[in-house]
Parts: structure tokens; C-alpha cells; sequence
């Protein structure tokens, strides 16, 4: 591999490199070299044993920008991400490397190791962390994903593969870089793509007025949903016990939600479908007030609400949300009964005219 | 970096219709060397929306893995890819029924193929899940061959796909008698034992993936479902023998199909075993 870094090396100098530390430059006798700004002038001659006394520095640039073979621009920037290079030098980084360094996604941990110039990616759910991994059912086949993000522990369908219910048990122990991107995607599609811009500060967020104009057919009607219905729609499907995305969109471009958005580290850059399915199933209730109920009566459907909620589905089909039993219905129920104590009260001063918005 | 994405319509309830799908992009991906396969959908994750910053920039193949022409190959899917809902609109005409248009992300070409129920060997596909059920590779003499589609009285494209595909099957003079029927118009799947003559028929739906109408629409239509809410195969209904074969989007085959639009379109793409 040496004889091939070296070659790469001194293909890429024509250009010069720096990277994490690394300086090569071509000059008229020979390479200008360097670690971390102590620059030294060699002949060509020179040049493998250099590389060879500096090897970390090259294998970790040949790593990013020779292995890694991807032209998606969020791949390399997502490697970096998972073992920390922005942050930490390259000799400290592969001394970590040996041991491994340990990010969450979601409801992964992936863990990024280093031996012999070769990088490894493993990667199991936050919940087996502690597991012997002989204990779980190894996968090497990254399309292993796809049926594993299917159905959560209890095999109920999983509409929405960023819903906090990933199944356990499973482990890939040993995935490529590339290998370990197509995991990561299969199980939260998009995710990736949609960090990197959002890191970049190029996330095209559409809010919830700005997809809705786009519906057609049976998900016409979202679009007259008021703001206080957007408002109980949105706390039922986005908050973190039922999504891990961190919401980034609001009621349009100037009225937030004043609605969680969420902890999670992968942004949500437009409402889901799952989330316009909601929507245009609780539509109808929206367009009306919520009903005026004595402040006992309302306590307790909230109080039941919460129970139920905490209880976990009691159905195997959670995207069914005319169902009497669908957890987002009653997280919703729960939302609006609770949204017309706080507009008597009036906390919630712009919900009075459920219209304002239109 | 060419890539290749299949679109299908997903659901929130039904975990083989986009089972089917990443299926079929998974066997495409074996054979595609440097193309990148994946699979995107209307209901599911990737999103239609979001498909095309999962994948290099460079020429991209989209193929709808949907049975027939209409409101979401020429509606929801064009309007999802940033391209408005106007049909052709924005897109361009090339040879045979491939449009392009610029990608909206700017980072190359969409090349927007036909959905793939509409392709001419789907007729392979559906003969071939005949000999599958039957277990027979001469399946035909003495037999009749029922094809099933949705239609739909709002979409005349429903039914007339059905009918190509058919009316291809029976210019080739295999099965004793090849017919149409339909869950939302006539004739109806109800009505299979007055339409054929002979006493053996295959029942194949030009259906997606197995959901509510492959697995319990159909087969009660037919009268073959048992009290538990399977169905034998064959089964016999109104005295004929009949053998349903569940929805012919999940024939291997359909990978194979994909990948020729794709290819059609310019994609390098090898044959799919």
C-alpha cells in the first residue's frame, strides 16, 4: 500500500496538498514536505522514506481523498464527522482510532476503528451498546438494513424509519466506509444528505403552509387546516418520543409553531408524508373549535390520553390514523383538547382566530 | 456518476409494497458496476422530494415502479422532483417515451422513463409467473389466462395496459383463452367463471406489490379465500380449477424490466439474472 500512497502522493503534489496537517508540494528539485508547519525540502528519492516515517498523516489524507471513492458531497464530510477529524489531530485521532471512536445516530452507535491503515465501521443499536456482540445477529450485507429498519421489536410495521422504535439485536461488525454510509442511509434514508446541508447552511426547509400548498388529490385539504391545528398536529407527530428528527419547520417562513422541535441530530427539512397523513385525517376536527368541555371532563381525556400514549400502540398498524387506537390520533386528541384550556385561558392567543393565518 | 432510482408508491400500512421495490433496486445494484441504484418513494422514506440529493451528481434514471400511466407518473412524481405538476411541462421530449429535464438540484439530468407495468415484456413477466404458480413451463394448452388490473373509470390508461399486455399473450396462441377483468370496472373479477370456457385457469394480477387487493380484495372476489384467510393453490371455484398467483410486481423478472427502460434511456446498466 505504501508503493501506492507514494505514487498518489506524488500525482496529487503537482497540485499541492494540505491536509489535516499534511503539506507536500512539488518544486523544481525535488518535494517540499511537512507535518503539522515544520517544512523541510527533500529530493524525490526521499520521498518513500519520508512517507514512511510520516505515516498516519499520509494514510489518513490517501484515506479521504483516495479511498473514499463517493462523489456525494456529504460522504467525506460525514466520515470526518464520525471520528472527530475536525476537531483532533491526526497523531491523537489514530491513537484514538486503535480503540475506536464511538458516535450516535439516531438509534445507532457507530464505531470507527483504525489498525494496520484500515478502517473499520461497526455498528449496532444504542440499546445493545452493553451486549456481547456474539449475542447478536451479525450482518455484513449493508441491504440487511433495509428489512431491519422494517419492523420494530414487537414486529409492527414501521411507516416512519425515523420513529424512536428501531428493532434491536443485530450488529454489523465490520463494514467498509462505504459500506458503513449505506447502513446508515438504509436505516435513516436522507439523513446524511440532509446534515451535511444543513451543516453547510444550505438546507432547503419547506414549512408546513409551503408543502401543504403543494398537495393534491386526497391531501388537498391540509391546506385549510389553521395554525392551532397545525400547532396540535405537529406536538402529536414531531416530538421525540415519536420521531428523531429535529423539526427545522414551522407554520411558514415568519409564524413558528412554538412546538418542540426536538433533540435529534438529523434535520427535518419539510412535514413527511406520515405527518400529511395526520394532517388530512384530523383535518376535519381542526376546522372546528375544540369543544367546550368542563375543565374535569377535559382533564380527564388529556389525563387518558397520556396513559394511553405511555401504554405504547396497542395496534400493529400505527399508520392507520382514522383507527380509534392509533397513538398519533391520540397524541392529538390529547393536543387539542389540552390546546382549548390554554386558549381559555388565554395563553394561546392566536389559536382564537383560527383563521388569522389564511 | 450515473445513477438509477426506482420509484414506487410505498405505504404507511402495507410493509411489501416498498419491500418489493428495494428488491428489485437491490438486484439491480448487483449488476450495476459503478451505477449507483436506490429507490425512493411517495409514502415512505427517501421521499420522491429528497431522492435526488441521495444520489451523485450526473445523468439520473428514474423509473416509476408503478403498473400504469397517470396522476402519480405525470402528477405527484414530476411535481415531488421540484418540476411542477404540469404535464410534459418542463420536460423534454427524446427518443421513444423518455423525457429529461435539468435536475433541480442543478447537478445534472433527469431521464424520467415510462412506469414499468407499461413495458412491452411485461407479457414475459406475466406468462412467466403463469409457469411459476403452475409449476408447469408449457403451461397453456387447455388452460385460460386471466390478467387482473385495477382499473379505474377516472384513468382509461388502467385498464388499456391490461389489455395490451393481454391481447400481446394471446397473439402468441399458448393459452386456450386469455381474458381482462377488473376490481373497479367491467368485467368485474367476480364474473371470472362467466367469461372462460375451459375448466383450468391462471389467475395473474398486474399488481405491484401483494397488499389488501392481491391478498384479500381478489381472492374473496374469486372465491378462493379459506377460513383462514389463505387460499389454496390451486384452488377450485364454481368447479374450475383456478391457480392465483399474487401480484406479478414481485417476479424477479420485474428487476430485469426496470433496468431495459433504464438502459433504453442511456443508463449502463448489464442484464439482471
Amino acid at each position: 500500500m505504501i508503493d501506492q500512497q507514494v505514487e498518489a502522493l506524488r500525482d496529487a503534489a503537482r497540485d499541492g496538498i494540505d491536509y489535516d496537517g499534511l503539506c507536500v508540494e512539488r518544486t523544481a528539485d525535488g518535494y517540499r514536505v511537512g507535518v503539522d508547519d515544520s517544512v523541510e525540502a527533500i529530493d524525490g528519492a526521499a520521498l518513500p522514506a519520508w512517507v514512511e516515517r510520516h505515516r498516519q498523516y499520509v494514510d489518513n489524507w490517501w484515506f479521504f481523498a483516495r479511498v473514499v471513492d463517493d462523489e456525494r458531497p456529504f460522504v467525506v464530510p460525514f466520515l470526518r464527522w464520525l471520528e472527530r477529524a475536525e476537531t483532533t489531530a491526526v497523531p491523537a485521532r489514530y491513537r484514538e482510532l486503535r480503540a475506536g471512536i464511538t458516535r450516535s445516530w439516531g438509534q445507532l452507535r457507530i464505531t470507527v476503528t483504525c489498525t494496520d491503515g484500515h478502517r473499520r465501521y461497526a455498528i449496532v443499536h444504542t440499546a445493545d451498546v452493553d451486549r456481547d456482540t456474539e449475542s447478536l445477529t451479525s450482518y455484513d450485507d449493508p441491504a440487511a438494513a433495509t428489512d431491519l429498519a422494517r419492523f420494530d421489536d414487537a414486529d409492527r410495521y414501521r411507516p416512519l424509519k425515523s420513529a424512536p422504535t428501531l428493532r434491536s439485536g443485530w450488529a454489523f461488525p465490520a463494514l467498509s466506509a462505504a459500506e458503513a454510509v449505506e447502513v446508515i442511509d438504509r436505516f435513516y434514508p436522507v439523513s446524511i444528505a440532509n446534515w451535511y446541508a444543513e451543516r453547510a447552511g444550505d438546507l432547503d426547509v419547506r414549512h408546513f403552509r409551503e408543502t401543504a400548498a403543494r398537495q393534491s388529490g386526497i391531501y388537498r385539504v391540509v391546506e385549510s387546516i389553521p395554525a392551532a391545528g397545525v400547532r396540535a398536529i405537529t406536538s402529536a407527530c414531531c416530538s421525540d418520543e415519536m420521531c428523531l428528527k429535529r423539526r427545522r419547520w414551522e407554520l411558514d417562513g415568519e409564524t413558528d409553531l412554538d412546538v418542540p422541535a426536538g433533540d435529534g441530530r438529523i434535520p427535518c427539512r419539510e412535514p413527511c408524508s406520515l405527518y400529511l397523513e395526520a394532517a388530512r385525517t384530523f383535518a376535519p376536527m381542526t376546522n372546528e373549535a375544540p369543544p367546550q368541555l368542563p375543565d374535569a371532563v377535559r382533564t380527564a381525556i388529556v389525563d387518558l390520553c397520556t396513559e394511553l400514549d405511555e401504554d405504547g400502540p396497542r395496534t400493529n398498524r400505527v399508520g392507520a390514523m382514522d383507527e380509534p387506537d392509533n397513538p398519533y390520533r391520540i397524541r392529538f386528541l390529547r393536543s387539542w383538547i389540552a390546546a382549548s384550556t390554554r386558549r381559555e385561558k388565554g395563553v394561546d392567543a392566536d389559536s382564537e382566530q383560527p383563521d388569522d393565518d389564511h | 456518476m450515473d445513477s438509477i432510482v426506482l420509484l414506487g408508491h410505498g405505504s404507511h400500512l402495507n410493509p411489501n409494497t416498498s419491500a418489493t421495490v428495494h428488491a428489485h433496486a437491490d438486484r439491480m445494484a448487483d449488476q450495476a458496476g459503478d451505477v449507483h441504484v436506490t429507490a425512493g418513494f411517495w409514502k415512505e422514506e427517501p421521499a420522491v422530494a429528497d431522492v435526488g440529493r441521495t444520489v451523485p451528481p450526473g445523468d439520473c434514471y428514474i423509473v416509476p415502479v408503478f403498473i400504469s400511466e397517470g396522476y402519480f407518473t405525470e402528477q405527484v412524481i414530476p411535481r415531488e422532483l421540484g418540476l411542477g405538476s404540469a404535464w410534459p411541462g418542463s420536460w423534454t421530449a427524446v427518443d421513444g417515451d423518455i423525457v429529461c429535464a435539468d435536475r433541480s438540484d442543478g447537478a445534472g439530468t433527469w431521464w424520467y422513463c415510462r412506469p414499468v407495468g407499461t413495458h412491452e415484456s411485461m407479457a414475459d413477466v406475466i406468462v412467466s409467473r403463469a409457469e411459476s404458480v403452475t409449476g408447469r413451463e408449457d403451461v397453456g394448452s387447455g388452460t385460460a389466462l386471466a390478467v387482473i388490473g385495477h382499473g379505474t373509470e377516472r384513468n382509461p390508461r388502467s385498464a388499456s395496459v391490461i389489455q395490451r399486455h393481454a391481447e400481446t399473450i394471446r397473439r402468441r396462441d399458448r393459452f386456450a383463452e386469455v381474458i381482462t377483468l377488473f376490481l373497479d370496472e367491467s368485467p368485474y373479477v367476480a364474473d371470472l367463471t362467466d367469461h372462460i370456457t375451459v375448466d383450468e385457469v391462471v389467475v395473474v394480477p398486474l399488481f405491484i406489490a401483494n397488499g389488501y387487493h392481491t391478498t384479500e380484495d381478489i381472492p374473496a372476489s374469486l372465491g378462493i379465500t379459506a377460513d383462514d384467510g389463505t387460499w389454496p393453490v390451486p384452488a377450485i371455484a364454481d368447479g374450475r380449477q383456478v391457480w392465483y398467483a399474487g401480484a406479478v410486481g414481485t417476479e424477479p423478472l420485474i428487476a430485469e424490466v426496470a433496468a431495459t427502460l433504464a438502459r433504453t434511456a442511456g443508463a449502463a446498466i448489464g442484464p439482471i439474472p
